[in-house]
């Protein structure tokens, strides 16, 4: 269980967050959509430790993680699926999965290692036709399913994933959402910030709305994805009717 | 500087002038004293370049060396007098400057220190190396008296004539930066993309701080000929230029006081501990990581905030706004006209690409007088590289952009200024350092027609020239409403007043065309409705708008016509209430309601 | 033209410290943005207390080889948590650029006065009695800078590549932020880069000295050439400073014998600013975006 609570976060002398509260429940996918510009990037960039907040708390499984710094939480079990993808360009695929590992690499055993190496090659087989590819080469669509399978190399307790959507062609699109599911199917607990609202509410347990730094609306996923004011969130206050 | 400030410092500049009386031993005043003006003409002159325009030269040494053994050549081989061969010194100063400017024109940090490095280098070769004029190792002896008439400055009278020019080299340097030139420095060393943006031309101004700082360091050379009768290529050292900065950081940057006091302690702290003179290289470079990490004013600064102490919160007096209720902004005769709805900005098949990358495709936009045109899609569409193509920041990889009758495709940022479009930033790129007011003047910097000449003799154009706009640039901020703010440093600024002020700095500029990247990120609702009306007051001028925005509420209440762009691609155009319904946009910010495949798995 | 060879071979010598310097800069300024200003006191340093090893201590070449590593090493510590961590806080070039500087001639007035300042000569493990092929004649050391200067950077990139913690350093060059995210502990790997860059510094001068003397003032030359070399190969390419250093290595040697002695320190600075005026990024480097 991931819980979030009255997270402020400032960028000198702008207020990004306002005070944001949100729980991710183990083996649930909780989506948090919004329009850019909202705050959902900075949202998870102070849990996973990139930024710090000016108050509130983050924990997991009741350990406090605020405070702490970004390759700490990494080896708690957060692992952060950044905007952009953020692959490493110039090191291979493989470098970049085993990088993924790289929290438990010294305690684990080889062998663990290549299963898990495995796993991912298992669920992106795309990835494993280019092992020895550099990173920079691969497709926006190759890069973020790398991106993934980087997150799941380390063993994680909880995925954060950032916009997995953005950048990518519809077809892409739908192959990411599709991966998502499956993970999800596989019981991976995941915090997934998305603009594109009706594709992460076909997917997700849980949501919540959040709009200038605020949270709106939230609820079960399948109530929001009926809800006017969800499109009034984006569009401005004429949409929603 | 206030009225017993001014007077304190003329007393103690006069008082000064006396000290061969005091003293008649010539270590003192012809060695140590006369040394420290010299120096101070230099270490002013570094000043401009390290601490107004914000690179670090390392090859002062070298400018320093052109212009003494310019001078020393033209008086010992040619018998030229001493004035015209101390101005061919500047004059080669200068030029040297000039060579060492080009490359801070496209180089910044260790690129531009290192090239200083070797350039200092290159001099001290090729003075060792060209010994028919230099003669070479063995140095320039026997260099003549320097006499004007009947009075010569040999020994102790050398002071009369190098403490008078430091004092001139002083009041020049602070005349200069306390002009629209030093503020073009300042902006240009905050923010060279903001300057430029702002009508400030980098290339002007950068080359401009590096040939004036070598002007002055090449008179220094001229005159340091003097005090030994003597110059050999040992003295213009990587060491000598370190030494200088050391007394520039140490004495504290951007201040008069602080060039004095750092170049007296460089060349009295080594000779009152003459018995330490073998660790003294590990006293400066102490100094300097001390100065850097405990002092960051220099001295000059630790001074000032000694004796500020107790004046703090000061109030700095609200100025007077005119009553007159102008509003400071300047709109051009032909859009007056409130009719007005013809094209004024116009792309076609505007495209860049980043690698391969497409990040904005085939773009025809046409922003009509005096309308409010947004454009807005989901994030990573392409807004903001629109903009950025728009003010001359990024060069279009294919099509044209039509302003007013001129093609902007290949333009810089500062001609897009001058030709009448100005911009916020998403980022808000205000000139953090400088006073609101300042950075509305920066905006103004197209107001000054007085060139150098001016500022320096401070003529009465000059003057009212700078009058003129302060008088405006208060206007402007009433019109934006922060005047009350007008002395604070721009960065101690809540947000929500630092965009109003970047939108003030752009009307300044008097644009046509003024384009607004998100203007009402982190804002307030309240602060959002204050960028709402003002955006309307600007179309009522018969300024044209342009939005990028995200909150939607903002967008469709100003806008006349809104742009979607969705990968880069226009994907539709039109009235608000019409984008609000259009199913292409929906799709592209909410994304269609599940494919079959993700409910599916 | 065994004279020419000759020449070649010198400069290829001398080329390669001028190489393995500025592939510490590359290290560095891969992972924290920054060079180090004083890195050519840090060659100095470490062909000092090598020479204090070799002679005063009797260790040997080798002994004065890993003394030069190890205070290389030490200082690449103080350097870094002195000079360039504040700095990087304050994201100020002005002042790690100072500060690297000021750290420097304190390095150089140490070192004069522990050793004085004299030249020194530096005896080579392998004799002075140059060898003789097909009428070239070639110094041993000159042969020893060579081979051992490319196996150090042989061996650095195969860390690089190979080793998790050399692929944690890349990853740390390529994006921080990234990098944190995976578990790596960035400003550790910072430190590391320096401990690194400093003691190849080191050992380069263990290296040199015996082809030039040992002195506290051998370093000031050698470490600024090397930022020629480096800027000229271009900061990011690993490549590119093994060509300029080969590159600067030969026209030196041919501006001396061909021009003149006294100019031979000149053309690394002539093709620094060239290269600066017309390809900034370097001969190897690659043009970047700067995001408004």
């Amino acid at each position: 269980m991931l819980e979030v609570k009255d997270l402020v976060v400032r960028y000198g002398p702008l207020e990004a967050l306002h005070g944001i509260s949100l729980s991710v429940p183990d083996g649930k996918l909780v989506a948090v959509i919004g329009s850019n510009g909202a705050g959902k990037t900075t949202m998870l960039r102070t849990i996973s430790g990139l930024l710090q907040p000016a108050s509130g708390s983050v924990t997991l499984e009741g350990r406090p993680l605020t405070g702490e710094k970004a390759h700490t939480i990494a080896r708690l079990g957060v692992a952060h699926v950044p905007e952009n993808r953020r692959v490493f360009p110039d090191q291979s695929v493989d470098d970049n999965l085993l990088l993924g590992a790289f929290p438990h690499l010294g305690r684990t055993p080889k062998a663990e290692i290549q299963r898990l190496l495995g796993d991912v090659f298992a669920s992106f087989p795309r990835l494993a036709e280019r092992r020895a590819q550099l990173a920079g080469t691969l497709s926006g669509g190759e890069q973020q399913m790398l991106a993934i399978g980087r997150a799941l190399m380390s063993k994680p307790r909880v995925v954060l994933l950032d916009e997995p959507s953005m950048g990518l062609a519809p077809l892409l699109i739908d192959e990411v959402f599709r991966i998502l599911s499956i993970l999800k199917a596989r019981g991976i607990t995941m915090l997934l910030v998305e603009q594109l609202a009706y594709r992460a509410l076909g997917v997700a347990d849980t949501a919540y709305v959040i709009e200038h730094g605020r949270i709106q609306l939230s609820g079960p996923a399948a109530d929001l994805a009926k809800d006017p004011r969800v499109r009034a969130a984006y569009l401005g206050e004429a949409a929603g009717q | 500087m206030s009225k017993t400030a001014r007077i304190l410092a003329l007393a103690a500049a006069l008082a000064f002038l006396f000290v061969p009386f005091v003293t008649k031993n010539p270590y003192y005043v012809h060695s140590v004293a006369c040394k420290v003006c010299i120096y101070v003409i230099l270490v002013a002159g570094l000043d401009l370049v390290v601490g107004y325009s914000g690179d670090v030269s390392v090859g002062h040494a070298g400018l320093f060396a052109a212009g003494a053994y310019t001078a020393a050549i033209l008086v010992t081989k040619t018998h030229w007098p001493f004035l015209p061969a101390a101005l061919a010194g500047i004059a080669m100063g200068a030029l040297f400057g000039l060579l060492l400017g080009v490359p801070a024109l496209r180089l910044s940090g260790p690129y531009l220190a290192v090239s200083t490095i070797a350039f200092g280098l290159i001099v001290q070769t090729v003075v060792n190396e060209a010994e028919p004029l230099t003669e070479g190792s063995l140095g320039i002896q026997n260099i003549p008296k320097l006499t004007f008439g009947r009075f010569d400055f040999e020994n102790n009278n050398l002071y009369f004539l190098v403490y008078p020019l430091m004092l001139l080299a002083l009041l020049a340097v602070n005349r200069l930066a306390s002009s629209y030139w030093g503020r073009a420095f300042e902006a240009l060393k905050e923010s060279s993309i903001a300057a430029e943006c702002s009508g400030i031309s980098r290339y002007r101004y950068k080359l401009s701080v590096f040939v004036l700082s070598a002007a002055l360091a090449g008179l220094a050379g001229a005159l340091f000929i003097h005090i030994d009768k003597y110059v050999g290529p040992t003295t213009f050292s990587l060491q000598l230029s370190i030494l200088f900065l050391i007394a520039l950081i140490f004495g504290g940057t951007r201040s008069l006081l602080g060039n004095v006091l750092g170049c007296v302690v460089v060349v009295v702290l080594p000779d009152v501990f003459n018995r330490f003179a073998d660790y003294q290289l590990m006293a400066f470079g102490g100094l300097l990581l001390f100065t850097l990490y405990f002092l960051p004013g220099g001295l000059a600064g630790l001074l000032k905030r000694v004796f500020s102490f107790g004046r703090r919160g000061a109030v700095v007096a609200a100025p007077a706004v005119s009553p007159s209720g102008d509003t400071g902004i300047v709109v051009r005769a032909e859009d007056e006209k409130p009719a007005a709805d013809d094209v004024l900005l116009e792309t076609s098949g505007l495209t860049i690409a980043f690698g391969g990358l497409v990040a904005v495709d085939q773009l025809d936009l046409a922003i009509r007088r005096g309308t409010v045109h947004a454009l807005i899609g989901p994030n990573g569409s392409g807004k903001s590289t629109t903009v950025n193509l728009l003010s001359g920041v990024y060069r279009p990889t294919g099509g044209g952009v039509a302003f007013a009758g001129k093609t902007l495709e290949k333009a810089t940022p500062f001609a897009v200024s001058k030709a009448g479009i100005a911009r916020t930033f998403q980022n808000v790129a205000l000139f953090g350092d400088m006073t609101v007011l300042e950075n509305v003047l920066v905006g103004l910097h197209h107001t000054f027609h007085g060139g150098l000449g001016h500022v320096l003799l401070r003529t009465p154009r000059a003057v009212r020239e700078e009058r003129a706009a302060r008088a405006r640039a208060l206007q402007l901020l009433d019109f934006v409403g922060i005047a009350d703010l007008a002395g604070e440093r721009a960065r101690n600024l809540p947000y929500g007043k630092q965009r109003l002020l970047e939108i003030a700095r752009a009307l300044a500029q008097d644009p046509r065309l003024i384009l607004l990247d998100e203007p009402a990120a982190g804002l307030t609702s309240g602060e959002i409705a204050a960028v709402a009306a003002l955006i309307v007051k600007l179309k009522a001028r018969g300024l044209a708008v342009f939005l990028i925005e995200h909150h939607m509420d903002l967008v469709m209440s100003v806008s006349d016509i809104i742009t979607v762009l969705d990968f880069g691609e226009k994907i539709a155009e039109g009235r608000p209430a019409a984008i609000q319904k259009n199913p292409q946009v929906i799709a592209a910010y909410l994304g269609t309601s599940a494919a079959p495949e993700a409910a599916g798995a | 033209m065994t004279d020419f060879l000759q020449l070649i071979l010198s400069g290829v010598a001398v080329g390669m410290i001028y190489a393995l310097l500025a592939f510490g800069y590359n290290i560095t300024f891969s992972t924290s943005r920054t060079i180090n200003f004083a890195q050519g006191e840090f060659l100095m340093l470490g062909a000092l207390t090598g020479l204090t090893a070799a002679t005063t201590w009797k260790l040997g070449y080798a002994g004065a080889l890993a003394a030069s590593c190890i205070v290389g090493g030490l200082l690449g510590i103080v350097l870094e948590t002195t000079a360039i961590r504040p700095a990087l806080k304050t994201r100020s070039a002005v002042s790690w650029i100072l500060a690297t500087v000021a750290l420097g001639i304190i390095a150089r007035n140490v070192a004069e006065r522990i050793w004085g300042t004299d030249d020194t000569r530096f005896p080579s493990p392998l004799g002075d009695a140059p060898l003789t092929f097909a009428g070239v004649r070639a110094l041993p050391q000159e042969l020893l800078v060579i081979g051992a200067a490319a196996l150090i950077m042989a061996l650095v990139e195969l860390f690089r590549r190979k080793s998790i913690w050399g692929k944690a350093v890349t990853a740390v060059a390529a994006d921080k932020d990234a990098a944190a995210l995976m578990g790596i502990n960035v400003p550790l790997v910072i430190t590391f880069s320096f401990v690194l860059a400093s003691a190849i510094a080191g050992v380069s001068g263990v290296l040199v000295a015996p082809l030039t003397l040992a002195s506290a003032t051998m370093g000031t030359l050698l470490g600024t050439k090397a930022y020629a070399v480096a800027i000229v190969g271009g900061l990011q390419s690993g490549l590119g400073v093994l060509v300029g250093g080969l590159l600067l290595g030969l026209s030196e040697q041919l501006t001396a014998r061909y021009v003149s002695t006294g100019y031979k320190d000149t053309p690394g600075f002539v093709l620094l600013i060239l290269i600066l005026l017309i390809k900034p990024s370097g001969l190897f480097g690659k043009k970047t975006i700067k995001k408004v």
